[in-house]
């Protein structure tokens, strides 16, 4: 897999993973497993510089708090641009599979 | 944190190495504790635990990196912000603060205004008229050719010969195009009524060469100078849309030119016109092609260089044609003709002909200007330290308080941008209003005696001022800012003056420095308003040798293809001067070819019987007189001034200069002695019949030339000029103002031909003042700027010597207390003030010097380094010294020493 798709894509799963409410980074990387198992291996440390890049942009906000287990942690949160970044970036993933999907179901010997 | 904190310290270590962010390293190692948790809950030993984690985090220096540069990049966008909401709020507060004091902002704002528009103003004037190419294509490589001939005089020059102009368009292979141009004053009739325009007469290339394209009809071709083709013009576009309406059927039509019929062929597209010289008409220089050669270099030629040349290769190409001229043109040139003329052949840049000496008088003007501009922004940056003053408890405030560095800095910085800014914008509208103003009010065109300035109609406030000015703007504004800030760059000399310790060395260094700095600009200025007005004073002790009151001068133009017979030249004249002096307004009426001053560089051969044979011929300027020429001038004469029975009987009658008669009379004896004028010496002669006493003819300060006065006849078997029908009409009134006759004449000459023309009438004191104009316009100028120097010197010395004495308060009492008498204490305060000055002097002599050499060409009987000048500005600046200290000084001695003591 590109890294530029890995990236990008990375970010949206970021973006997808906060949307359900505010997240530590090993809370994020936790549910990305949680949904792919090991069908996509992703590095966790790249979570961080992919965090801290959306922070940056205004898609997310950055707050310490208290996990569970009473330690600090750094939650992320969604703002209204992030999630506007998601759902622009979710129809697009939509309409790449799709067309992708079209691409790869034709036949030989027949139109696409 | 606490989980096993000593066992994971190498782990925190990695992350924390550098200069790592706290927070993105809590934030991994958060990450790895909790992943290292969640493998020992689920049975790992410590050892995989932590293995395991590490091998899912993948490179930990590496995303800390990456997410470092993330946040540094956040970091500096944050910052840019804030220092932008900082610079908001500073500006807004400055704007308040200078609104508070009105009198402070306004005076800062109008004296850097001045400064600005002064040097905006020349420098856009400069700009237009020296650093920008003449307005035509490819204008860079358009050269004029000329011939110097130092051998007839310094400095003068011919131009060519219609054969050479023939054999440089063949021949010259560094010239892609030759022309021939010149400018005239044409009487046109249009119904029965005479206008005079400008007209532009030209070879056929010339009018590409400009640039010029034909609008209807076509341009003129080279079968159009041909002396044997029938006579055309070329309008212009003006011409024919304000005088033809913008009929288009015009192309055709013939008009009368001078009294001469000629056929309109074309309409020049645009404003196309010659140097200072708006063309209403083109007509085409008529020649006859490949005729005999002629000692005759007397028509202008400019020339496009091909890719490649520059005037000085031009100049060694057209010098080898030169040299072969003896034996191409053996009737015309010969070495002994080379030699006594020491004839030469130059190209030179056509844009330094036309501005002429014009750049010489911007560079000084330039030079006093950006002195005046200095010497406003001393005073404004003296404003500031002053304001500084009383502003020093609100910034101390500040900064105790808390305000930062950056703070402060804006605090100064909004107050200059917010003044520089206003004096920029109002300098700029002055500048554009003084700038039209001029061009309005000067003619346009390098005149004699350099009245007037060239191409001054292409003088506009554009993109080029605007910058400048916006430059100026921004410098001063950052010196203001500097030289405040290096006074007090915290803040916290603002601190311990609020808290009422002593001033700083450095603020009272800068101060003077300031107020040194203005007083050697006074000087410059000084010194050279100081020159300008001796070399006024010599202008104005000149004897011009002739008497000016009462005389009127106009132009008469007879429509020369009408006059081309001596008896209708003279008959006119005679006709016209007899009338005008029948009127009891009128004492003498008189004509000549050329009055005094204003004849241009030039000269015509002038031989003589007596002449040895080993010595150059004269070269003389050729004045053509009609009787009363002398009596109407005032100009005085050994033997007599010419009368109608000379012209009449063709006595061949004559005068001739002192100067000339000195040089080719040696033995004294002058009247009665036969001359050849520019005749060859076979043939007939004319005989001197009187001489006049030398007149300044080129301008105030130049020397007298020889002259040679003809009468408006010549006399048979001499070599002929053509009939005058371009004169000047010399009128002495009987009283009142000279110029009230014209009417009077006007209507006369309609008279006796409604074909002639009369114009351009000016009193012969106008004539002498604008010879003086050159310098007087100059001084006037230095003049202001000195006086506004020294003000603006006189209140900064004022400033800072009251400002001195202030703060010194306490020591002199101190000294009073222990006896000093108050004359020590007044002569120690006058000589602060007079050590300052010193310093300025200074500096300003170097200054002097410089600001001397600029001015040479200006000065007439006084050196550059005029000790009674620099003694007199000297001796002045002394004085202001003195002056500004006096109120101070008597301040400080009659400071009670109990009373000052006490004080703090």
């Amino acid at each position: 897999m590109s890294l530029d798709l890995l990236q990008g894509t990375l970010d949206m799963l970021i973006l997808k993973a906060l949307s359900w409410g505010p997240n530590h980074g090993f809370g994020v990387a936790r549910w990305i497993e949680a949904r792919t198992g090991d069908a996509l291996v992703i590095e966790e440390g790249s979570l961080y510089p992919a965090l801290h890049r959306m922070t940056r942009k205004g898609w997310l906000r950055a707050q310490w708090g208290i996990t569970a287990n009473k330690r600090r942690a750094r939650y992320y949160e969604l703002t209204p641009a992030g999630r506007e970044q998601l759902s622009t970036e979710s129809r697009n993933w939509n309409r790449f599979t799709q067309v992708v999907g079209l691409v790869m179901a034709s036949e030989p010997g027949r139109s696409a | 944190m606490g989980w096993l904190p000593d066992k994971y310290q190498p782990l925190r270590d990695l992350v924390r190495r550098g200069d790592v962010d706290a927070d993105l390293q809590d934030e991994m190692t958060h990450h790895l504790e909790a992943q290292i948790e969640a493998n020992l809950a689920a049975g790992m030993t410590p050892e995989q635990a932590e293995a395991q984690a590490r091998q899912r985090f993948g490179d930990v220096t590496r995303y800390r990196r990456e997410a470092h540069r993330e946040d540094r990049s956040h970091r500096r966008s944050d910052q840019r912000r804030e220092s932008f909401t900082v610079a908001r709020q500073e500006i807004r507060r400055a704007w308040r603060s200078l609104r508070r004091t009105p009198s402070f902002s306004l005076v800062a704002v109008m004296t850097l205004a001045v400064g600005i528009a002064a040097s905006v103003a020349v420098f856009t004037v400069l700009d237009a008229i020296v650093l920008r190419p003449l307005p035509y294509p490819a204008a860079d490589r358009l050269v004029r050719i000329m011939h110097p001939v130092p051998k007839i005089g310094p400095g003068h020059e011919w131009n060519i010969s219609i054969a050479e102009f023939e054999l440089f368009q063949r021949e010259a292979r560094s010239l892609a195009v030759v022309a021939l141009y010149g400018n005239q004053r044409l009487t046109v009739s249009i119904d029965d009524q005479a206008n005079r325009i400008n007209a532009g007469m030209v070879s056929a290339g010339a009018l590409p060469l400009l640039g010029a394209s034909p609008l209807l009809g076509r341009l003129l071709v080279e079968s159009d100078n041909d002396v044997a083709s029938p006579t055309v013009v070329v309008l212009s576009e003006p011409y024919w849309r304000s005088r033809f309406g913008g009929a288009p059927d015009v192309v055709g039509a013939s008009i009368r030119i001078e009294g001469a019929t000629a056929e309109i062929v074309g309409v020049v597209a645009g404003n196309v016109a010659l140097p200072d010289w708006p063309v209403d008409l083109w007509v085409p220089q008529r020649y006859q092609p490949g005729g005999p050669p002629h000692n005759s270099h007397v028509y202008r030629a400019i020339a496009r260089l091909t890719e490649g040349a520059t005037p000085e290769t031009v100049s060694r190409e057209l010098a080898a044609l030169a040299a072969g001229y003896i034996d191409r043109f053996p009737t015309v040139y010969s070495q002994r003709f080379m030699e006594n003329t020491g004839f030469t052949t130059r190209a030179v840049p056509w844009k330094d002909t036309v501005v002429g000496e014009a750049p010489r008088t911007l560079w000084v003007l330039f030079a006093a200007s950006i002195l005046v501009l200095l010497i406003a922004a001393a005073n404004v940056a003296n404003l500031f330290l002053v304001r500084s003053q009383t502003l020093r408890r609100e910034v101390a405030v500040r900064a105790l308080l808390g305000a930062n560095r950056r703070q402060l800095a804006w605090h100064h910085f909004a107050e200059a941008i917010l003044v520089a800014g206003a004096g920029l914008l109002v300098g700029l509208g002055l500048a554009w209003g003084g700038l039209r103003m001029l061009v309005a009010g000067l003619p346009n065109g390098a005149g004699p005696g350099g009245v007037t300035l060239p191409r001054l109609t292409e003088v506009v406030l554009d993109g080029h001022g605007v910058g400048f000015a916006a430059a100026v703007a921004l410098l001063a504004g950052l010196a203001f800012v500097v030289i405040q800030f290096t006074i007090d760059p915290k803040g916290g000399e603002a601190v311990r003056a609020a808290q009422g310790t002593t001033p700083s060395r450095r603020e009272n260094a800068t101060r003077h420095l300031l107020v040194v700095t203005q007083v050697a600009v006074a000087m410059v200025l000084l010194a050279a308003a100081g020159l300008l007005i001796r070399s006024l004073q010599s202008l104005r002790n000149v004897n011009p040798g002739f008497d000016p009151s009462g005389v009127m001068v106009a132009d008469l133009a007879l429509p020369f293809n009408e006059y081309r017979t001596y008896d209708r030249t003279t008959e006119f004249y005679r006709l016209l001067t007899q009338r005008l002096e029948e009127l009891p307004s009128i004492q003498v009426a008189s004509v000549g070819s050329v009055v005094p001053l204003e004849a241009e560089d030039g000269c015509s051969v002038f031989d003589y019987p007596d002449r040895d044979p080993s010595t150059n011929v004269a070269c003389i300027l050729n004045a053509i007189v009609g009787p009363g020429y002398f009596t109407a001038l005032g100009i005085k004469l050994d033997g007599r001034d010419l009368t109608w029975a000379d012209i009449d009987g063709k006595t061949g009658g004559m005068l001739i200069s002192d100067a000339l008669a000195r040089r080719i009379f040696p033995d004294g004896r002058v009247l009665d002695r036969a001359v050849n004028g520019p005749s060859p010496r076979t043939g007939a002669m004319y005989r001197v019949v009187g001489m006049t006493q030398d007149l300044r003819w080129e301008g105030l300060d130049r020397l007298p030339v020889e002259v040679g006065y003809f009468p408006i006849e010549a006399i048979p078997g001499t070599w002929l000029w053509s009939p005058p029908a371009r004169m000047r009409l010399i009128v002495k009134v009987s009283g009142g103002s000279p110029l009230a006759v014209m009417p009077e004449i006007r209507r006369l000459v309609r008279e006796i031909d409604p074909g002639a023309a009369v114009e351009n009438p000016r009193t012969m004191d106008d004539i002498v003042t604008a010879s003086m104009r050159r310098v007087s316009v100059l001084m006037l100028l230095l003049g202001i700027s000195a006086a506004a120097a020294l003000f603006l010197s006189v209140i900064g010395l004022y400033g800072v010597i009251a400002y001195t004495v202030a703060r010194r308060t306490r020591e002199i009492g101190v000294r009073i207390a222990i006896g000093a008498p108050a004359g020590s204490v007044r002569r120690t305060v006058v000589r602060q003030s007079l050590m300052v000055v010193a310093a300025g002097i200074g500096i300003g002599l170097l200054g002097t010097l410089v600001m001397g050499r600029l001015l040479a060409s200006f000065l007439v009987g006084v050196a550059p380094n005029d000790p009674v000048t620099l003694i007199a500005v000297v001796a002045v600046l002394a004085a202001v010294a003195v002056v500004a200290s006096l109120r101070p000084a008597m301040r400080a001695a009659a400071i009670d020493p109990v009373v000052a003591l006490r004080s703090d």
